[in-house]
């Protein structure tokens, strides 16, 4: 996925960020306008809650007010910066959520992994390919949707998935990775 | 694990989703295998994707003031670091494979809901023995009905439904019904408007195949709002031409004697 979004919103991005590092509060503002949609958007498929994702809204963006230092525009544009923060608020409350309904006994929580590796931010995508894939996540065959789906916006390890959809192991680990190439071919198709 | 095994792997690694055994072995393949590392590099880009193709839904109006406010309240943001910092989810790789086992999810099948209580009642079983008998009443209950309403999807995704729709008879002529049949899966048949009982007589469902006697498939258990709907007993649906409800005694019997409720043909 090239990057083939707007080169100039990314350096307004950039320096809105610089800005707030220096506690500029209109800074924020600005970040605010252009990507508090993306982050309300994915919390809200996340929790399927308008107000917990409201709450995630402000709690990724005290965190980008707070670490606006230490943002390096090299690894990721800032949306992919903030979704990032969102999706890992979003699961911890989820993990939380969980742990409210559980009854005492249950098995432990497994720990988180530590990082695994060399990080490969959120790269940029513009409007285009966003639609593309999409589209193309719903004309998934449903097993192959609802593997990529639990797994993605729901945080949910393979053997949890096999568990709740009553489906072999190895059927959710080939689900998951046919459904990804498929998903990257979307995105290939149309270009030039 | 073959390379083929561990290839399998890389989307479930690009999704974070990998149990720890899983990812280790994974991890120490990529290091030697070119192939495999393109491929999860391609996925995982496909994968960080994902978060912008979800329904975008502006946040409302009010949000921002709150927000702004409370992100900037009382607090400079933090000093530049000298070295670069690597907090816990600062990867990519960190943040997607943040595993969390959670058991209780909206997926908006009813199915799957109750698979997660059935496993949360049978810890409960296992530690509180003294509740064993109420739990085990629960337990049944929504086994049946995790197992009705997954036999149910599973015969209305059937590729081979038919429907047939059941019309009411002389002695309920408001009554009707409609039947879903697989030949696969089996038949599961609604019904609305069922005139009310008495205590002693119950709605019987029969399967007449063309050419055949009325095999049953089993009994109505109608609701205080007229409605129900029944699996078909697996076994009574092969070779389904008409599908009927009679009023029986309770309890059933094994050929039909009563009147005719609601009946309709597959039409060919």
């Amino acid at each position: 996925m090239a990057p083939s979004a707007n080169i100039a919103a990314f350096d307004a991005d950039r320096a809105a960020v610089i800005r707030m590092a220096r506690g500029d509060e209109t800074a924020i503002g600005e970040l605010y306008d252009r990507h508090a949609r993306a982050v309300y958007s994915l919390a809200v498929r996340m929790l399927a809650d308008a107000s917990e994702a409201e709450d995630v809204v402000q709690d990724v963006f005290t965190q980008a007010w707070r670490q606006a230092s230490r943002y390096d525009a090299s690894r990721a544009p800032v949306v992919g910066w903030l979704l990032v923060m969102a999706r890992a608020r979003t699961l911890d409350r989820l993990r939380a959520r969980r742990s409210r309904l559980a009854p005492i006994g249950l098995e432990t929580f497994p720990t988180d992994p530590a990082d695994p590796g060399p990080g490969q931010e959120l790269q940029a995508i513009s409007h285009e390919e966003a639609d593309r894939l999409r589209r193309a996540l719903e004309e998934l065959p449903e097993g192959q949707r609802q593997a990529i789906e639990l797994a993605y916006y729901k945080g949910l390890s393979q053997s949890d998935i096999a568990d709740a959809l009553q489906q072999p192991l190895g059927t959710v680990k080939t689900r998951m990775r046919t459904a990804l190439l498929k998903l990257r071919e979307a995105l290939r198709g149309e270009k030039p | 694990m073959s390379h083929d095994d561990l290839r399998e792997l890389s989307g479930g690694y690009a999704l974070g989703a990998l149990s720890d055994a899983d990812r280790r072995a994974f991890e120490a393949h990529l290091s030697t295998c070119a192939e495999c590392a393109g491929e999860v590099r391609d996925l995982v880009a496909v994968a960080s994707g994902l978060a912008h193709a979800v329904p975008q839904v502006d946040p409302p109006a009010a949000l921002r003031a709150r927000v702004l406010s409370a992100a900037t309240a009382g607090h400079r943001p933090d000093a530049a670091p000298a070295p670069p910092s690597s907090t816990r989810r600062s990867g990519l790789f960190a943040m997607l494979s943040a595993a969390a086992a959670i058991a209780a999810i909206a997926l908006g099948l009813y199915a799957v809901s109750l698979q997660q209580r059935i496993r949360v009642l049978e810890e409960e079983l296992r530690i509180a023995s003294a509740r064993a008998t109420e739990i085990n009443r629960q337990l049944v209950q929504y086994r049946v009905a995790s197992d009705r309403a997954l036999q149910i999807r599973a015969i209305l995704a059937a590729p081979d439904l038919r429907r047939i729709d059941l019309a009411g008879q002389k002695t309920a002529p408001g009554a009707f019904g409609r039947a879903f049949w697989s030949p696969t899966q089996g038949m599961v048949v609604a019904f609305d408007k069922l005139p009310a009982t008495t205590t002693d007589r119950v709605y019987q469902l029969w399967v007449i195949p063309s050419g055949g006697n009325p095999v049953s498939a089993g009994l109505l258990e109608r609701q205080s709002d007229g409605t129900a709907i029944t699996l078909g007993a697996p076994g009574a649906s092969p070779r389904v031409g008409t599908v009927a409800v009679t009023l029986e005694p309770a309890g059933g019997v094994p050929a039909p004697t009563g009147d005719m409720i609601v009946a309709g043909t597959l039409s060919n």
